[in-house]
């Protein structure tokens, strides 16, 4: 089942098969989790919008369509959401730094061996700190773009009147912040292994 | 729409964050829909979008969390398959008996005959009706018996997926191994080749090393032997230009070498002479010749030498006082290395003043 894609896992799903939903939930169900900490802070709230996440998966898996993402996008972009909804509601906007990646990831990486599949924990521990150091190479004034946007989920409006930034650089440097994350991310090798 | 709008344009990447406003998205989503190209540049934001979702460290979701889900998931899936098999069943044949009975009673010919198996025919309806409504609850047990083993062979399936995949990763992580320890078999193999390689120049450099110290020593010895050399050449150079330099003439002992002689260049001032001998006999086996100085109270030894083919020596006698406080000088035979104390005979012998 685990050399399957994520889009035969989905077909599969669509048919109501829960092994396929199952391997889903392990191959994605960590990231998920370290996506909604990040966001709202809170790891019994995260639990939460975890398992409302994959719920949705399930209950509306015939909304899924390819051509309008991945599985990985469709999944983080539910969990990204509920997390956001959850902070709007609190009035709390985090600033949570990125993980260093000696502490952080070591303390998640003993975490995960304890009780999951080694080889898939490295997979996604390799991912994540891809992911990081992609992020870490932008310089400072991109990055703030994507984490005020993603992680906190300002919009452009609020940015420009928080920030006093102007639409037009706020556009730019979100532009230039993801083709330089692809291109990292490209040239990692990122990509590939998904 | 189907014209370019750079403003719309210039925010695709805001977009694919989900930073726009829900009219400024919907005003995008619209656009896209006539320009294939700006929805592939999005799609293009989009990917590394999805990469953000890895940028936090992964965390494992606690055990009740994912039971508490997994149960909710299969218990819909159950939900909906005993829905579907509801669905799919036939609806109940009671339709012909209803209409069998209504064409009996709208006989003319309908009397108590009829009446009697109209009776029978009630009770067996009766019957029949209990025997389906029992086919019925068992249909039920057999749906849910269905369900429940579909569950049981889902797992089943589960389980073996499971196990196929460890079973590849394990063969995976075996079949890296073994290509590991063919690749450090043969790292292994080279360095111990270049081990040997560098053992061998090794001791080609010991042995020339050896033989360069052994040159050296000799060198060594040889300048030493030099200098000492020299050091004499320059007593006798000193002595030979000295004015008060006298030759004293020592004859052979008219008893044992008549035919010996020898003469001294002395200056009683130092404390060095040379001495020149001829016609001598060479000393025995195991003996030398050394050079007695005497004075009015004794004599002290000095200098040991031997003779060449020809019986001749020229040798520099040292002495650690000025030689014009001795009276006589003499040479006798004495055993290898000299004697602190003449023990030989006395073959030469001459006064010095």
């Amino acid at each position: 089942m685990k050399e399957l894609s994520d889009e035969q896992l989905i077909a599969r799903v669509k048919t109501g098969d829960t092994t396929a939903y199952k391997e889903l939930y392990h191959r994605y169900a960590s990231p998920v989790l370290g996506l909604s900490y990040r966001i709202v802070g809170d790891r019994a709230k995260a639990e939460e919008i975890m398992q409302e996440t994959f719920w949705r998966v399930w209950d509306n898996v015939d909304s899924f369509r390819k051509q309008r993402g991945t599985f990985p996008n469709w999944v983080f972009g539910i969990a990204r959401n509920l997390s956001i909804d959850v902070v709007r509601r609190r009035k709390i906007v985090r600033m949570e730094p990125l993980p260093d990646a000696h502490g952080d990831y070591a303390e998640t990486s003993e975490q995960m061996k304890d009780d999951h599949d080694v080889a898939e924990a490295a997979w996604l521990l390799m991912k994540s700190e891809k992911v990081h150091h992609a992020m870490r190479e932008l310089p400072d004034e991109q990055r703030e773009v994507v984490e005020w946007i993603y992680f906190q989920g300002m919009t452009r409006r609020e940015i420009a009147k928080e920030k006093d930034i102007p639409f037009g650089t706020i556009n730019t440097r979100a532009q230039l912040a993801l083709k330089k994350l692809k291109r990292a991310l490209e040239s990692n090798g990122f990509f590939e292994e998904s | 729409m189907d014209e370019y709008d750079e403003q719309i344009e210039d925010t695709l990447a805001v977009h694919a964050l989900q930073g726009l406003s829900p009219e400024e998205a919907e005003a995008v989503e619209a656009y896209l829909a006539a320009h294939p190209e700006a929805a592939a540049e999005l799609a293009e934001y989009e990917q590394a979008v999805s990469a953000l979702g890895f940028a936090a460290p992964p965390l494992q979701p606690s055990a009740d969390a994912e039971a508490a889900l997994l149960a909710r998931v299969d218990a819909d899936a159950r939900r909906r398959t005993a829905s579907s098999a509801q669905t799919a069943s036939p609806p109940p044949q009671t339709s012909s008996w209803r209409t069998f009975f209504s064409a009996l009673l709208a006989r003319p010919a309908f009397g108590a005959a009829s009446l009697a198996f109209a009776a029978v025919l009630v009770v067996w309806t009766a019957v029949l009706f209990g025997r389906n409504s029992a086919l019925q609850v068992l249909n039920e047990g057999l749906v849910t018996d269905n369900v429940q083993l579909s569950a049981e062979v889902s797992t089943l399936n589960a389980q073996n997926d499971a196990l196929a995949a460890k079973n590849d990763t394990l063969n995976a992580a075996n079949s890296s191994l073994e290509n590991q320890v063919r690749d450090l078999t043969q790292a292994n193999g080279d360095l111990l080749a270049r081990v040997n390689n560098l053992d061998t120049a090794n001791a080609a450099l010991e042995t020339e090393i050896a033989s360069l110290l052994a040159m050296n020593a000799e060198l060594t010895e040889a300048y030493a032997a030099l200098e000492t050399d020299t050091e004499s050449a320059q007593q006798v150079l000193a002595l030979l230009t000295s004015p008060t330099v006298e030759a004293v003439t020592i004859p052979g002992n008219p008893e044992t070498q008549p035919e010996a002689q020898g003469q001294l260049l002395v200056d009683g001032d130092r404390e060095t002479a040379v001495l020149v001998v001829a016609g001598m006999e060479p000393p025995p086996q195991g003996s030398v010749y050394q050079v007695l100085l005497i004075h009015d109270t004794g004599h002290e030894t000095a200098d040991t030498f031997v003779v060449d083919t020809q019986g001749e020596s020229v040798l520099i006698v040292h002495s650690e006082q000025p030689l014009s406080t001795f009276n006589a000088v003499g040479v006798s035979v004495e055993p290898a290395g000299g004697s602190p104390q003449r023990t030989g005979d006395i073959v030469l012998l001459g006064s010095i003043n």
